[in-house]
């Protein structure tokens, strides 16, 4: 990290928080930071980061989609100087309904990183959404992989595994004639429609699901 | 993770003989049994002759929550209540036709004013050729004579 005396921290700070909400708000949000910090306002250093951001997320938290807290804290974060990471993969668990939300937001951030236009973004986060919600409803737990690619094109694989007792009629499903009340083959037969690739396999042992989405 | 539950009470706005809900943020199951049990009391207990769900603060709908809305909606049509849903983004509306998912049960605009006007809510500066201007005339306090809100 790089510490030095250039009072020009609170302008960074101020710049980072705009890009997520109003210049007002920013303003304030940042204003009660840094008075919890004990710094007063025009005098922030860049050693003063270390302790400012952390408040700052913390308040920034409300105002901010919550799909954007991971942008904003890698923005944050990048102020003070550590390394933005690499796309990788990135697994989440499914077993409650917030995993499932959070399934979606990585999926989002992830493709948003990776510059796909907002339509994109929307078609992979509810694939993900919808495939989520089948292995939180109707299995004993599963994982959601999200895979970055980058050649030959930029892409996206959702990977979908669950142990659950597999899906039966699977082909009704696919062919969209299969209704449920609860919208199990909506969300399957949707996902294949999004999906620039799309494969099943399942069986009494669990269902994998790969999606592919260009972006 | 912090609990969210507190932020994610939907409120239920009326307006007149409107109900007006603004959906937001992250809804779960419970968030949404609430709601439904909350907007059908009520429209059972008051003067309420429509239902206009607010999309706009919702940046995903996928099919269980369509499901869910389509439920409220039809729910609310059996006790003769009529459901209008509103400021949904291209990028969602793209998507839920993309899926092949119908939205059954409601008529949909593009935003509330639309919402409101398809309910009879006329804008009480409507046919003045500079609206910034006539509002600017009428003042913040006053209660402008051409406000109905008819069944």
């Amino acid at each position: 990290m790089m510490i030095g005396r250039t009072p020009a921290a609170d302008g960074m700070l101020l710049e980072v928080l705009s890009r997520y909400m109003s210049p007002i708000l920013a303003r304030s949000v940042l204003g009660r930071a840094m008075s919890k910090a004990g710094v007063s306002g025009g005098r922030a250093t860049t050693a003063d980061l270390i302790r400012i951001v952390p408040l700052l997320e913390d308040g920034a938290r409300l105002f901010v989609d919550p799909a954007h807290h991971a942008n904003l804290r890698r923005d944050l974060a990048s102020l003070q100087g550590a390394q933005v990471v690499e796309l990788e993969e990135r697994r989440v668990r499914l077993r409650t309904e917030r995993d499932i939300s959070m399934a979606r937001t990585a999926a989002r951030e992830m493709v948003e990183r990776m510059g796909a236009r907002p339509l994109i973004a929307q078609r992979v986060a509810t694939a993900v959404s919808e495939l989520a919600r089948n292995i939180v409803s109707y299995t004993p737990g599963g994982e959601i992989d999200l895979i970055p690619l980058k050649s030959p094109k930029r892409a996206i694989v959702v990977r979908a595994t669950d142990q659950g007792t597999g899906i039966r009629n699977l082909d009704q499903i696919l062919a969209g004639k299969y209704k449920s009340t609860t919208g199990l083959g909506v969300g399957i037969a949707g996902t294949r429609r999004l999906a620039d690739r799309f494969e099943i396999d399942t069986g009494p042992n669990g269902t994998r699901i790969e999606a592919e989405f260009q972006l | 993770m912090d609990d969210m539950t507190d932020y994610n009470r939907i409120p239920i706005i009326k307006l007149w003989r409107l109900l007006l809900v603004p959906l937001q943020g992250e809804i779960d199951d419970k968030t949404a049994a609430t709601l439904s049990s909350e907007v059908l009391e009520r429209i059972h207990g008051t003067d309420i002759s429509g239902l206009i769900l607010d999309v706009t603060g919702l940046w995903i709908m996928d099919s269980h929550l369509c499901a869910l809305l389509t439920r409220l909606a039809q729910a609310a049509g059996l006790m003769g209540t009529k459901t209008i849903l509103c400021g949904m983004t291209a990028e969602t509306a793209m998507t839920l036709q993309a899926m092949g998912l119908e939205l059954d049960g409601f008529d949909a605009t593009l935003s509330l004013e639309q919402a409101l006007e398809q309910y009879g809510v006329t804008s009480p500066w409507t046919g003045h050729e500079d609206d910034e201007e006539r509002v600017n005339e009428l003042g913040g306090g006053e209660e402008p004579e051409s406000v109905e809100a008819r069944p």
